[in-house]
């Protein structure tokens, strides 16, 4: 609508009247532009930053494909095809390490994701201000603390000998468990802690406002109805998060293959690399400590089509389903 | 117009962003610059080495002496920031301004010597530092061990003094209690560390002792059996000790240790192992460092009335043979110093770098500055109270802080450890050279790109089988199956991968 009033103008000024269709286009862009222009203004440093940190960083995604020394450079580094893919693909352990960081993100998704949703809605519930706050405060600030200080805190909790945990199983007649060299418990106690335990309040957050968001004539509407507690919270609450819970769902699944190495680094160890080590740590293990670039460049590319590929099939699947997607 | 105007302050600021780290730069320049009297000279170096530990810190009175003496300064160049020193090493490479001198892991300054980054020095050597070039004439091994693939010396390096890396160590006030004897053999050793856990010598009335511990791993006692947890040499062969027969017994008895309480149920997961398990008086026998180890027996002499863990010679193996699989290596301890490719006068620094080879040079690197940090007393050296008893008493820490005994390019003198060492590990490594129970190690070796493939490929998949596998050999969630596990080693690519160690021990060895 507000596109005709600028173009007809530019028709009317126009000195040749046989002007091309594309010019014309063109100078009503311009128009357009000069009209927001303050809108485009303000655009200008989040452009420059994607230039900067994400496109102009893709050039050096070519070292995937080369034998790259630091000293030639990344131009002057002789090109090798896919040798770097076939490196990383060819390991014994490649299968291995790609179901680990399948599983590891699959049990996230099936423990971890809901958890801060169920925290949001309990703390929905809650009447009493200072408790909510509480409880807010105290899941939100193991966020802020290191990854190294929180596997720290594991590795003492969970230790054999003098570990609380293993304290009390004793104290109620069990046997001790040493939990961190067992392969059965990894995913347990990285998931809980890494995941749960750190993120729970933070993510929250986010959820605490889309319900903060949700119209209270909805509620009115719905008590007047004579829904109870556990209706509303079922109709009304949890429809109105749900284009939220999509959202965080597919950006989710797009690091599918990303799992937080530098944490699995701090807790593993060779007994439980069976279920433990992952696409990341291996490759961390075979090549990016000796600055062997080009391999860690090739297994990233691959996360990266890997994540691209899921993110566009759980964005179609997401958009047939509940009509939310990205784009 | 209205546009452009509104851009340019902008704009402007958005780059003033984008290049503050160059702005840093070039103010420091201008410092520089200041400071020059003609006489001096500034060099730029970087040094940073175990991870943040050692940064060049362009403070330390040694290098200030130094200057003096060679007319020569330098200054460091490392981020103090990182504490990682291998990245740290590889963003000055990629950076492409390289510093005239450049302090690193051997394998790296000989990668990108050989792509030209830094200086061949075998001939500036030979015709500018001559007491370096006694080094590379009078000392058999050291330009073997030292020099890269193609033959050619790029670092001068940092060598350690002394044999003795590791040794046995065991609470002697513990077998007096019990009444037992030094252990002699593995059997011996069994028996005592069995005591340790069933007789209670701590005296708290409960079995809280943990018999055996360790800092790093468990694998150290292997060769209790005649076994080795990785690469060694034998009559003249490089060998993979995880693929010897010896292997499935070390194995099969660690494991028994380990389900009998006699090795710290913790290991693979305790850190500190020393301070926790020695500071509450837990720890019966360990192996690691005798310098550091022995140091415990003064920290905690007050808290423990009585403590007295001593170095105890290897008990002799199944075949009757005392082997400690450590060493130190003889020449070079894979770090040194190279020169720039970029370096405007490199006749200059390869003088600079004789300095410290030579007698005054070596003294300075070793005991610090006369009249401050030593003083001569009969002849010899002695240590002042600065550096003995400043900083609770922490010798080796004093000394770094003068820029004494950091590992740039220098031979260190095993005397000096002497000079502060508790008598414990004095005697201790005199004994262990004395006895010269070491196991013969394999020397540093170089390879070539195809074969540092093979090595980060097939290698990779080795030590990951191997450390998970053992790892749950020992703590008995797997029976040792030796048979199994080479077969598995074999698929993964074993003779290629050992082929790789044989092939360059053989190049060594013909150098």
């Amino acid at each position: 609508m507000q596109l005709n009033s600028p173009l007809s103008e530019v028709k009317e000024t126009s000195a040749q009247a046989n002007r091309s269709e594309f010019a014309l286009k063109l100078q009503a862009v311009k128009t357009i532009v000069w009209r927001d222009k303050y809108l485009y203004f303000m655009l200008i440093p989040f452009i420059l930053w994607y230039l900067i940190f994400a496109y102009k960083p893709m050039y050096g995604l070519q070292i995937a494909f080369k034998d790259y020394s630091l000293f030639k450079g990344i131009t002057e580094s002789p090109w090798v095809g896919f040798e770097n893919f076939e490196r990383f693909f060819r390991s014994e352990y490649f299968i291995r390490n790609l179901v680990n960081t399948f599983m590891i993100n699959f049990w996230g998704l099936i423990f971890a994701f809901p958890a801060p949703i169920i925290l949001a809605l309990l703390l929905n519930e809650v009447k009493n201000v200072m408790f909510k706050k509480t409880v807010q405060t105290i899941t939100y600030l193991p966020h802020f603390i290191s990854v190294v200080i929180i596997a720290g805190i594991v590795t003492n909790f969970l230790a054999p000998t003098n570990g609380i945990v293993n304290i009390i199983i004793e104290k109620f007649g069990g046997e001790k468990i040493n939990f961190l060299a067992m392969p059965e418990f990894f995913r347990t106690i990285y998931i809980g802690s890494m995941q749960i335990w750190k993120d729970v309040g933070y993510s929250a957050i986010i959820y605490l406002a889309a319900i903060a968001g949700i119209n209270p004539a909805l509620y009115e509407a719905a008590k007047m109805d004579g829904a109870n507690r556990w209706k509303q919270m079922w109709h009304i609450t949890l429809p109105g998060m749900l284009p939220t819970i999509m959202i965080l769902l597919i950006l989710n699944l797009g690091s599918f293959l990303e799992v937080g190495y530098e944490s699995i680094i701090l807790l593993y160890q060779p007994a439980t690399y069976e279920t433990a080590d992952v696409i990341n740590t291996y490759v961390y293990r075979a090549g990016l400590q000796g600055g062997n670039y080009e391999v860690g460049a090739a297994a990233g590319l691959f996360n990266s089509v890997v994540s691209l590929i899921l993110v566009v099939l759980a964005n179609r699947l997401s958009k047939k389903m509940t009509n939310v997607g990205l784009w | 117009m209205k546009k452009r105007k509104l851009m340019v302050p902008l704009l402007a600021s958005m780059m003033m962003l984008a290049s503050g780290c160059s702005d840093a730069a070039s103010t420091s320049n201008k410092d520089k610059d200041s400071k020059k009297d003609g006489k001096v000279e500034e060099l730029k170096v970087f040094m940073h080495a175990s991870n943040g530990y050692f940064i060049f810190n362009d403070d330390w009175a040694t290098f200030k002496e130094a200057a003096e003496k060679t007319g020569i300064k330098l200054k460091g160049t490392a981020p103090k920031s990182s504490t990682n020193s291998t990245e740290a090493f590889n963003l000055m490479i990629a950076s492409g301004e390289i510093p005239d001198l450049v302090h690193g892991q051997k394998k790296y300054l000989n990668k990108y010597g050989i792509e030209g980054a830094f200086l061949p020095l075998n001939d500036l050597i030979k015709e500018h530092a001559p007491n370096i070039q006694k080094y590379v004439k009078e000392k058999e091994g050291f330009l073997k061990a030292n020099q890269g693939p193609d033959g050619k010396l790029y670092m001068v390096p940092y060598i350690s003094d002394g044999l003795v890396a590791e040794t046995y160590f065991i609470r002697q006030d513990w077998l007096d209690k019990l009444k037992l004897q030094m252990p002699q053999t593995v059997d011996e050793f069994y028996n005592v560390l069995k005591a340790f856990k069933e007789q209670d010598p701590n005296g708290n009335g409960k079995q809280d002792e943990i018999p055996y511990f360790s800092e790093d791993n468990i694998l150290g006692l292997g060769t209790l059996w005649g076994a080795f947890d990785g690469l060694y040499l034998e009559n003249g062969e490089i060998k993979y000790g995880p693929y010897e027969a010896e292997f499935q017994t070390a194995m099969e008895n660690l494991s028994k240790w380990y389900k009998e309480g006699l090795i710290d149920q913790e290991i693979f997961t305790r850190k500190k192992a020393r301070e926790y398990l020695l500071g509450n008086n837990l720890g019966g026998a360990s192996r690691y460092y005798p310098g550091s180890t022995a140091g415990y027996n003064d920290a905690l002499k007050d808290s423990i009335p009585g403590i007295n863990f001593i170095v105890m010679a290897p008990p002799e193996n199944v075949d009757g043979k005392r082997i400690e699989p450590t060493k130190r290596s003889d020449y070079g301890n894979n770090l040194g110093v190279a020169i720039s490719a970029q370096a405007e006068d490199p006749e200059k620094i390869i003088k600079y770098l004789d300095f410290f080879y030579s007698e005054e040079g070596r003294r300075l690197m070793n005991y610090g500055i006369e009249g401050e940090t030593y003083e001569i007393k009969d002849g010899n050296p002695v240590f002042t109270d600065k550096v003995l008893k400043a900083n609770d008493g922490n010798i080796v820490e004093n000394l770094r802080s003068y820029g004494s005994q950091v590992p740039f390019s220098f031979h260190q003198d095993f005397e000096y450890e002497k000079l502060w060492m508790n008598p414990i590990a004095v005697k201790g490594i005199e004994e262990y050279t004395k006895g010269n129970y070491f196991a013969e190690q394999i020397p540093n070796l170089t390879f070539t790109e195809e074969e540092e493939k093979v090595l980060t490929d097939i290698g990779t998949q080795i030590t990951t089988y191997k450390d998970e596998t053992v790892q749950k050999w020992i703590m008995g969630s797997e029976p040792v199956n030796l048979e199994v596990f080479k077969k598995r080693l074999d698929e993964i690519g074993f003779k290629e991968y050992i082929k790789v160690y044989q092939d360059a021990y053989k190049r060594y060895q013909d150098s």
